[in-house]
């Protein structure tokens, strides 16, 4: 461990914390690991959603007021681009393709020859 | 003006630089791609020796991380590494589901989207034969595969942390059964599971290490390579992608609740799997501190299969240690090359 210098006499403090984080880290999941706890979360995790979802849902009259778009607007422009990507793609493999050489003559493809280097020589 | 606000400002000017520099370095080893379908890319690394082996490999990686950890930068990529060793590398990219794909299960990725690039592997190389290499999640459908086709083109299996014991997620199964969690909720409220919540469930199962990240690269500030292979990790690990809805789903009643997989019982488009279908040669690689792939969830695989040439490796350091690092560039990944050359002649 590095001992503290005058210039950062908060390394020692940071050193023992990294050199410990790993166990201080398996006894917060053996926490988590317990019926109450990961009921609690899961339970937490649940409420956040409803919640999400109750917003998401009153949300949407008042940004269509606002002349707004709403989040299903923004991840539908998403969608929209994720499938003009998708499209772009298959053109770009479609290109691919055309320029390798035809089946069985592949051409600028390497010899499919290669063996194992024998045990004990220099790798 | 404020003494301290100047070294502020230039600190953040020198990360943006660094933010570019490891955007410019990250994923460079040279590819083509083979195929496309929906979301679904199909790479192919070029070959960079003379000659290559014969049998061609095909990474499979998980749905929820990108796969650009196999190619983390010239010196630490894994792809890099094979493709120098000779082999041809392909490698699908399953992309950012979109709404659309929340109907997407497990017998999608299994029983269609894997075989069809397989195919498209065999056709590119002319070879009828594969070798998988399956990570963390794709690690599942590389398995479930090689036990539903046995006689098929699969010549090796080299599996990476792979889970298949649902019992040995003690954490996640926790959640799912103690009438907490419900993933049918989250499923029909959202439809796929959100990228924020994929991250943040890495996150809890162990919470302290964002923070003694940060507080390591403070003790390493000057050191410029330390802090670009911590931020390189760091990055890809809040990179987490979406989780199709419906894999979700079955993933967590069947698997994880479930725990149909060791059982024989986990179902592909109505067909039971069953991992002792398996013959080819199987290489399963773990770490030893693995907290998202704990020992207890991944052990059961090697036991399982029935191939008469099988290995389990237990390596030093946790999940990520397998496919970055010092440890994985100067020990893993030789090791592994030695395995796989005899075996893809």
């Amino acid at each position: 461990m590095s001992k503290p210098t005058a210039s950062d006499p908060l390394k020692a403090w940071r050193d023992w914390f990294v050199e410990n984080e790993r166990a201080w880290s398996e006894s917060l999941t053996r926490v988590m690991n317990t019926e109450p706890v990961s009921r609690a979360v899961g339970q937490e995790i649940n409420a956040a959603l409803h919640s999400q979802q109750m917003l998401t849902q009153g949300m949407a009259a008042p940004l269509a007021m606002m002349n707004l778009p709403t989040r299903e607007d923004v991840v539908a422009l998403g969608e929209r681009v994720g499938r003009l990507e998708d499209a772009v793609a298959r053109v770009e493999a479609a290109l691919v393709q055309m320029r390798s050489a035809p089946a069985g003559n592949p051409t600028g493809k390497p010899a499919r020859t290669r063996k194992p280097p024998a045990r004990g020589a220099a790798r | 003006m404020i003494p301290w606000i100047e070294p502020l400002a230039s600190q953040r000017a020198d990360l943006a630089i660094l933010e570019a520099e490891m955007a410019r370095e990250t994923a460079v080893t040279p590819k083509e791609l083979v195929h496309a379908r929906g979301t679904m890319r199909l790479y192919r690394y070029l070959p960079q020796t003379p000659d290559v082996y014969r049998v061609p490999l095909l990474i499979v990686m998980s749905l929820v991380s990108k796969p650009y950890i196999f190619d983390l930068t010239p010196g630490q990529s894994f792809v890099e590494h094979l493709v120098r060793a000779g082999f041809e590398v392909y490698l699908v990219d399953w992309g950012t589901p979109r709404a659309e794909h929340r109907g997407l299960k497990v017998d999608d990725y299994v029983a269609d989207l894997l075989p069809d690039c397989i195919a498209h592997v065999k056709e590119h190389s002319g070879v009828d034969e594969v070798t998988l290499l399956g990570y963390c999640l794709g690690g599942i459908f590389t398995v479930l595969y090689a036990a539903m086709e046995p006689k098929g083109p699969l010549k090796n299996l080299l599996q990476l942390a792979t889970p298949v014991n649902g019992e040995g997620m003690a954490l996640q199964r926790q959640l799912l059964t103690s009438q907490g969690l419900d993933p049918d909720l989250i499923v029909d409220t959202l439809g796929n599971v959100p990228s924020s919540m994929i991250e943040g469930a890495f996150q809890m199962l162990r919470p302290l290490q964002k923070a003694s990240g940060q507080v390591s690269l403070l003790n390493n500030a000057n050191d410029r390579e330390f802090v670009k292979a911590h931020l390189r990790i760091v990055r890809w690990g809040a990179d987490a992608l979406p989780f199709p809805g419906e894999a979700f789903r079955q993933l967590a009643h069947d698997f994880v609740v479930g725990n149909k997989i060791v059982g024989g019982e986990f179902e592909v488009r109505g067909r039971k799997v069953d991992l002792r279908d398996i013959r080819v040669p199987v290489l399963h690689v773990l770490a030893e501190h693995d907290h998202v792939v704990p020992y207890a969830a991944s052990r059961d695989l090697v036991p399982l299969v029935r191939s008469r040439d099988k290995e389990e490796w237990v390596i030093k350091g946790g999940h990520v240690s397998l496919v970055a690092g010092v440890g994985a560039v100067t020990r893993t990944w030789p090791r592994i090359v030695d395995w796989l050359a005899p075996r893809s002649v």
